[in-house]
């Protein structure tokens, strides 16, 4: 017979065993029985009726058979059989096979066969929706029950009703052997399809009862189907490691030993079973069954089109006394009244253990894969002289750690799901996450960020975002949340930095899924801050401690760490500079560089200019050389002395200006933003000879204007800002209104850098503008309150007035979001030095007034 | 004081491009070269000579000059190209050592050129002349606003509502940037009041602001138009009533308008068409109107909108096309009125001269030097601006009211020419000149008799 298709194969087998039946009478049955099986399998003709009506006609004696057992043996303890039921899967709601005592449950415990020509069978009279209607059954028998020779199959059927059959069980060696010779065919489609342990048993029964098999076999017992070993290894000779399945422990198991060279464990103390699925149309293996080596959704199919998972576990376990030589390890499992003993081989040697170890590891699921290792990591620690395991372990679960997914699909984890966007290295410190994440209540235990062995809650001090988008996409895949609150942003402080992070979520359910973090590519100090401060958005509550906690460390580190190469100032002189000037201004230079052509136009008539040492420090790379090729001309048609420096980098305000102001010669520094433009000439003789009538005078700012008249600067005044949680901020009081009225000078908290005059000395004493400020904002004030401290406070000349034309020198910073909360860290920054300061200054100041007036 | 050594400088040249600021320098030039001054003038041409130098000989004497300048930044009228001023123009102010520096423009040239003639020869006078509001204003100067508003005040939140790309911060360092230069100059010319009071508004000195026409060159006699010598400005009633020998009585000539020029949006041309439109049907038989000036250079939609418009006014309107400066008079002549419809300010349009050259009244706008040259009642009529029923309404007066043409004949006034025009302005300078000047602070220009003063 040829196997076109091994269902087809099935047909005529089918029948040519019937008649075989009928013809061998090598049964006993009583005379019903006979009836049943010599009965010619007729149809109803009023097959259309569901199976109920067509039970009726069973009284009537021309019952149609719509189950039947094909054939059925009995050795080696093991009870065989093959047969269908019409309708298994759908109309059955359960089916017994009560044999000499045992009763099997079918419904469990059978594998599903498909059967067409079952189907064909009754194809004209009844519309049977598929092909599943037989079972193959083979289960171990209990000790001491009798073997009869028949067999009871009760079927109760979703309409209520019950069928009840008794059918003909081949039993002693010769009769099973016939039995099995006759059905050889089927057999061996059996042992090609069946899943692999029943097939296996079977083969290994069939062997025992084909003549000259002759091998010595333990005899397999119920217990086949419900523990297997895959693995077994002895880790440093004291550590044991093994992995296989296990199913319904708790049902069937009762004892189970492992005896290693006289030492007697109990296995199921430390086991771990992976978790039962149950059922998520999540997952749609259903099984979770990776902790099988190989991976396989290990799963068994009931007749009833059920997926029956085979549990997983691992065990990991320290022998109190360490092996010298290698050995066996026994496994002893009792389920009532049978054993099962497994014996499996461990290797003393080290290195073997290893290279064992390590292989199975890697043909596990990376997730499972990893449990394991910290499982053992966490082992280690008992045993003297793990230190070198430990870092074998450590490079296996780097590699393991390498296959494990970028991104977790949405719908892929039960009840919850996570995506991250960003993971931004941060220095040598660790890692600054940015991504979204939602779960349902209880879905989900908790998160964690590792590196190697070494891992970090996240979710307890994340700062949550809103993500619309986050809701859209949910709700595209039909889940519906109740707010946008899915973003989260943290640091992640890692000490083994150099290992490839993950995240790790705990599910509700015990089990762990990991995701790699995605690489983020490397970037200047000032990329990464942007990066990192552009993961959020400054509303919501918890701004504070996520600034404290989070972004702060973060920013600050990773500028901290940027590359500063002090390289040497490049300088140009144009022009005859004076030879003592009264004065340095100092003009920071960054993209419009056009700006210094308008400064210079207005400076060119201005007496002032020829006696002050006028110094323009490029901090932008991308415009030095055009700037500097116009410089000349900008000397010939203006004719103003001007100097021009440079350090081949971009350092920020507070950089560049420090950076000039090293080499200013005069006494008195005046810091000068590019956008500053004078109203009138003589402004800035007026504003030495004030500086000069003042004691010990502090920075002194100057009254700065719109291009519309309206006031801009007359001194800065702190006051908390409500939107970023009460942080202080630089106000300009009046800004907008008219200018008049203000005249004097006036002690202020602080002066804006734009235009302030300063001591050279004091300046250098102080160690200029503070670079921890990132680009520019808040160092002014920052330094205004050092001088204050050190006895020199700030004031503004309000009869001093230049224009502000303010944003034309903040081209920089581009995209609003990113120059917003940059403001906010540098922001962050000043308050936590000066809140107190500040807070202490303004009290001091009210207790004056109150007293004066 | 020696003899004063003019340079006149000029952002075109009369061969090379048609304009009135370039006519008026150039006449400026020769005039002074006719009275035996030392004058040079250099002309911005775009053209490049073909050598390396920026500048080029017209002239075998080398006193008419040729200035390639490199194109410079129009927003804020500056020249990149700076070394060609601090080396070559340097040079060439070192050696021609002028006394008087009269840029008639700063447009195309740069106004780093002012620093320089500040910085080269400090004690020369710098004396601009204004043409129109280029300084304070990005949109060609002529102070009307993307929406169709007239402008009356320049301010850096106006102009960016006219140019959105552009930020207010931006129009106000160009204002500081300008002005910059200008504070460097010792005199304005300026060729109307209005203009000058627009500059004033806007932070020019007033005592640094004169008002002096732009004369027009002597011409020879044509078509009875004979000039008067040595007459002094003022009114030259050209006989009240007496028609001169050979010309249509006043009856026909005051049914027939003219509108000259180049022909734009600017100039109103739509507005003139529409009012034709207006006209009742019985005036449409009785009036016609003359359109002469090349549209040439104006946009497409604008020739699209003109020859859409002049479609059914075959009756009216006749286009004749472009013209040559020298058939200026014979076509006014044929015509009773010559009509200025700009929508904008005007500074001193050069064809209100011409048509008072010819003797006949100006039918024009309501604003700015249009109306300041043309007194509503006296020597022409005044319409709203830009409103074409307001003007169908005076072409129907202006051609069917019994004396009105006749009277309005005689309040029209000699146009200024160039001598009177350099007379003044050599007492401007300062210079010495057979007039005896005082060396005083020279006075401003007289009005004209006739024309209103601005307050």
């Amino acid at each position: 017979m040829t196997l076109e298709r091994s269902f087809g194969m099935v047909k005529p087998v089918v029948t040519a065993l019937k008649d075989d039946y009928v013809k061998s009478g090598r049964y006993t049955v009583n005379a019903k029985l006979a009836i049943d099986v010599n009965k010619k399998q007729d149809v109803n003709p009023n097959a259309s009726l569901p199976p109920a009506q067509l039970r009726e006609e069973l009284a009537g004696d021309s019952a149609p058979a719509l189950v039947r057992i094909d054939f059925a043996a009995t050795f080696r303890d093991h009870l065989l059989v093959y047969g269908w039921i019409l309708g298994l899967r759908r109309w059955v709601a359960g089916a017994e096979i009560r044999y000499g005592g045992a009763v099997i449950d079918l419904t469990s415990l059978g594998i599903p066969v498909p059967r067409p020509d079952v189907t064909q069978h009754f194809a004209a009279h009844i519309k049977t929706e598929d092909d599943n209607h037989g079972f193959c059954l083979l289960v171990a028998l209990p000790d001491g029950g009798t073997r009869p020779g028949y067999l009871r199959l009760v079927v109760s059927l979703h309409s209520g009703e019950t069928l009840d059959r008794v059918w003909p069980v081949g039993t002693g060696d010769a009769g099973v052997t016939e039995i099995l010779q006759k059905n050889r065919p089927v057999l061996a489609w059996m042992l090609q399809h069946l899943p692999a342990p029943d097939a296996s048993l079977l083969g290994e029964l069939w062997e025992s009862m084909a003549p000259g098999a002759g091998k010595e076999r333990d005899s397999n017992s119920a217990l086949q189907l419900q523990f297997g070993v895959d693995a077994c290894v002895l880790l440093e000779r004291r550590l044991l490691v093994v992995l296989g399945w296990l199913n319904d422990r708790d049902q069937l198991v009762t004892t189970a030993r492992a005896k290693v060279a006289h030492q007697t464990l109990d296995f199921l103390q430390d086991i771990q079973v992976a978790a039962q699925p149950g059922g998520h149309a999540n997952r749609p293996h259903g099984a979770d069954a990776s902790m099988r080596p190989g991976g396989d959704a290990n799963v068994r199919q009931t007749v009833r089109g059920e997926a029956v998972p085979q549990r997983g576990f691992s065990w990991v376990r320290a022998l109190p006394q360490a092996i010298e030589e290698s050995t066996d390890v026994v496994f002893e499992i009792a389920a009532g009244t049978r054993q099962r003993y497994v014996r499996r081989r461990v290797c003393a040697n080290a290195l073997d253990a290893r290279s064992d170890l390590s292989r199975v590891l890697h043909r596990m699921e990376p997730d499972a894969a990893i449990d394991l290792i910290e499982r053992i990591a966490a082992r280690l620690d008992d045993t003297p002289d793990a230190h070198a395991t430990f870092k074998w372990l450590a490079a296996v679960h780097a590699q393991i750690v390498e296959r494990l997914p970028a991104v977790i699909p949405t719908l892929e984890l039960p009840r919850c799901a996570v995506h991250i966007d960003v993971a931004i290295a941060v220095a040598d410190q660790g890692v600054f996450l940015a991504g979204w994440f939602y779960a349902e209540p209880g879905a989900v235990k908790q998160l964690a960020v590792h590196a190697g062995l070494e891992s970090h809650r996240i979710d307890d001090t994340w700062f949550r975002t809103s993500r619309v988008d986050v809701t859209t996409h949910l709700s595209s895949v039909q889940i519906a949340c109740a707010t946008h609150e899915h973003g989260f942003a943290c640091f992640v402080p890692l000490q083994n930095f150099k290992a490839v992070p993950f995240l790790s979520i705990s599910l509700g359910d015990g089990s762990v899924r990991r995701v790699r973090l995605p690489k983020s590519p490397p970037a200047t100090a000032l990329h990464t801050v942007r990066a990192i401060l552009t993961t959020f958005h400054a509303t919501g509550r918890g701004l504070r401690p996520f600034l404290d906690r989070h972004v702060g460390p973060a920013v600050r580190s990773v500028w901290q760490s940027r590359a500063r190469a002090e390289q040497p100032l490049s300088v140009d002189r144009f022009g005859i500079p004076p030879s003592s000037p009264r004065v340095s201004v100092i003009v920071p230079l960054y993209g419009r560089h056009d700006l210094a052509d308008y400064q210079m136009a207005l400076f060119a008539d201005d007496p002032d200019f020829q006696s002050a040492e006028l110094i323009y420090f490029v901090d932008d790379p991308s415009i030095y050389d055009e700037f500097r090729a116009r410089c000349r001309d900008m000397h010939e048609i203006h004719g103003v002395p001007f100097t021009i420096a440079y350090a081949g980098t971009n350092s920020g305000f507070a950089g560049a200006t420090n950076r000039a102001a090293s080499i200013a010669t005069a006494d008195r520094l005046l810091l000068m933003n590019s956008d500053v433009f004078p109203k009138q000439t003589g402004w800035l003789g007026r504003l030495l000879s004030l500086y000069g009538s003042l004691e010990r005078p502090g920075p002194l700012g100057v009254k700065l204007l719109y291009e519309d008249g309206g006031l801009q600067h007359a001194g800065i005044a702190f006051r908390r800002y409500a939107p970023w949680d009460g942080l202080w901020i630089n106000d300009h009081p009046q800004k907008g209104q008219s200018p008049s009225g203000l005249a004097g000078i006036r002690s202020v908290e602080a002066v804006t850098a734009a235009c302030m005059l300063v001591d050279t000395s004091l300046y250098r004493e102080l160690g200029g503008l503070c670079e921890d400020f990132i680009v520019g904002d808040f160092e002014d004030s920052d330094f205004c309150l050092r001088a204050a401290a050190a006895g020199r406070p700030s004031a503004v000349a309000l009869d001093v007035e230049l224009y502000h034309v303010e944003r034309q020198s903040q081209d920089r910073i581009g995209n609003a979001h990113w120059r917003s909360n940059l403001t906010l860290y540098n922001c962050w920054q000043h308050d936590l030095r000066w809140a107190a300061g500040i807070e202490a200054q303004q009290r001091e100041a009210q207790q004056r007034e109150a007293r004066h007036s | 004081m020696s003899a004063p050594r003019v340079l006149i400088i000029s952002h075109g040249h009369p061969d090379f491009s048609i304009g009135g600021g370039e006519i008026a320098a150039h006449a400026h030039w020769r005039e002074l070269r006719r009275r035996g001054i030392d004058a040079m003038f250099i002309a911005r041409v775009a053209q490049s000579p073909g050598h390396t130098a920026s500048f080029s000989l017209r002239s075998a004497d080398g006193m008419e000059v040729l200035f390639s300048a490199p194109p410079v930044d129009h927003f804020r009228h500056s020249q990149p190209s700076r070394r060609v001023i601090y080396e070559e123009f340097r040079a060439l102010l070192t050696r021609f050592a002028p006394t008087v520096v009269h840029f008639h423009h700063y447009v195309h040239l740069g106004l780093e050129m002012i620093r320089e003639v500040r910085r080269t020869v400090p004690h020369a006078q710098i004396v601009v002349t204004l043409h129109e509001f280029l300084a304070q204003c990005h949109a060609q100067g002529q102070m009307l606003k993307a929406t169709g508003l007239l402008c009356t005040k320049a301010q850096p939140l106006d102009c960016h509502q006219c140019f959105p790309s552009v930020t207010p911060q931006e129009f106000f360092m160009r204002e500081l940037f300008i002005k910059s230069f200008l504070n460097l100059c010792d005199r304005f010319v300026c060729p109307s009041a209005f203009l000058r009071n627009r500059y004033v508004e806007w932070g020019l000195p007033a005592d640094k602001m004169s008002v002096v026409e732009n004369g027009q060159p002597l011409r020879a006699a044509s078509g009875g138009g004979e000039p008067r010598a040595g007459q002094p400005p003022g009114g030259d009633p050209s006989g009240g009533g007496e028609l001169r020998g050979g010309e249509p009585p006043g009856e026909y000539l005051r049914t027939r308008f003219v509108l000259l020029g180049q022909l734009s949006r600017f100039k109103g041309t739509p507005v003139l068409l529409e009012a034709a439109r207006l006209l009742p049907k019985r005036l449409r038989d009785l009036v016609t109107i003359e359109i002469h000036g090349s549209i040439q250079f104006a946009v497409d939609e604008f020739k699209a909108q003109f020859e859409k418009q002049l479609l059914g006014l075959e009756d009216t309107v006749r286009y004749g096309g472009p013209y040559r400066p020298d058939d200026v008079h014979d076509i006014i002549q044929r015509s009773g009125w010559v009509i200025v419809p700009s929508i904008w300010w005007e500074n001193s349009p050069l064809v209100i001269q011409e048509a008072f050259a010819a003797g006949r009244p100006v039918l024009c706008s309501n604003v700015g030097g249009m109306a300041e040259k043309v007194v509503n009642g006296v020597n022409g009529l005044h319409f709203r601006v830009g409103s074409a029923s307001d003007l169908a309404a005076r072409i129907e007066e202006a051609a069917t009211k019994p004396g009105l043409w006749e009277r309005l004949r005689t309040g029209v006034p000699a146009p200024p020419r160039i001598d009177a025009t350099v007379d003044q302005l050599l007492a401007l300078y300062g210079a010495e000149s057979a007039a005896g000047a005082t060396g005083a602070a020279p006075p401003a220009a007289a009005p004209p008799v006739g024309l209103r003063s601005l307050a």
